[in-house]
């Protein structure tokens, strides 16, 4: 109707007004306007009829709005069937997902800056202990590794973290390599 | 608990008008429902939308009416069928009654091609009675879009059921 251009402009309101989206004002307006237009109360009257009419066909053939909602529901779920996703799937992508995890975290594990390795030559250190002095028993003398320039590094346990990551990644990462190729890295 | 119902009787008249298609069977479907609804009384003061079970109840009583009619009009028909000596054919609905009951056939079948939003806002509104803010919290959007969506739902439905005529009263009002 509000397209049509021989009719009024403050006829083509007659919509908003029954949809209540006028403002105050202008419901106001066309309200006075509705008096002396029989064009607009015939239309209102019909539009108000009609009303009833959509009602009265969603009365009779919806029998509720949970079969309306439940029918809409299933023609979408005709539109787009969901995917099967089957226990073994699930499992699968959750395993690929734990090792791709597994996999970064030894990367990053590779990547972060180690301790330095110990350097210079170890030294046996060889000291008497001073409390055997006093006893007729054979004292035993105490052995010390130390590593020239790095005394209070832990040597040992630090090549042994760097060894055993690198065999792991070699090992797991690389799963085709060869004994020689994990020697290598020892 | 009668004051209640009776105060719904105008509109109810209005509605069972909109379901028969003519006055005098709109008199016979709003005197059924409400001799039915009066009948529940002891109910009533547990139903909050009294209008829209009154209106219900109107719904069921003229779907027993049309098959009542087609009772009917298929005996009077069977009738004419033995006079002419011939089979019967065709809609055994009055020919108003069926226009009416076609005419809102479509309007409903219509609606089953809107959106799925719209129809479920329009259904929710006119079936269940539901408030904007009621229909926004059940479908999970905001009330505005409610009002937005009944809008555009009423507007394609009277631009394809509501004839289109031009004021020509006031044109000639203008022109004079």
């Amino acid at each position: 109707m509000n397209s049509n251009p021989e009719i009024p402009d403050l006829c083509r309101q007659g919509d908003a007004w029954l949809d209540g989206q006028l403002p105050e004002s202008a419901a106001a307006q066309f309200e006075a306007h509705l008096f002396q237009c029989p064009y607009c109360r015939s239309r209102i009257e019909s539009a108000q009829e009609f009303e009833l009419e959509i009602e009265a066909a969603c009365r009779l053939f919806a029998n509720s709005i949970s079969d309306t909602v439940a029918n809409s529901e299933l023609q979408e779920s005709q539109k787009l069937p969901r995917p099967v996703r089957s226990f073994y799937n699930r499992q699968a992508f959750w395993a690929a997902t734990a090792t791709i995890a597994a996999g970064i975290l030894v990367i990053l594990w590779l990547a972060w800056p180690p301790t330095p390795a110990p350097s210079g030559n170890p030294v046996q250190v060889t000291q008497s202990n001073p409390e055997s002095q006093n006893t007729t028993e054979l004292a035993k003398p105490t052995v010390q590794i130390a590593f020239t320039g790095s005394a209070l590094a832990e040597p040992a346990i630090t090549t042994e973290r760097f060894t055993f990551v690198r065999v792991f990644a070699v090992t797991t990462v690389t799963p085709k390599s060869t004994a020689s190729d994990v020697s290598d890295f020892q | 608990m009668s004051e209640r119902l009776e105060e719904h009787w105008p509109d109810l008249l209005r509605f069972a008008r909109s379901l028969a298609g003519n006055v005098d069977s709109a008199h016979e479907i709003a005197q059924e429902s409400m001799v039915r609804a009066l009948a529940r009384n002891p109910q009533l003061p547990e139903i909050a939308n009294t209008r829209g079970w009154l209106f219900q109840i109107a719904a069921n009583v003229c779907r027993e009416w049309w098959h009542r009619q087609a009772r009917e009009s298929a005996s009077l028909a069977q009738l004419v069928a033995l006079r002419d000596n011939r089979q019967q054919m065709g809609n055994p609905l009055p020919p108003e009654i069926a226009e009416q009951r076609e005419r809102l056939t479509d309007i409903w079948e219509f609606i089953q091609t809107l959106p799925d939003i719209q129809r479920q806002v329009l259904v929710k509104q006119l079936v269940d009675g539901s408030s904007h803010q009621q229909i926004a919290d059940q479908l999970g959007i905001s009330k505005d879009n409610v009002k937005a969506n009944l809008c555009v739902a009423r507007q394609k439905l009277r631009q394809r059921f509501l004839k289109i005529e031009t004021p020509a009263i006031q044109q000639d009002r203008s022109t004079v």
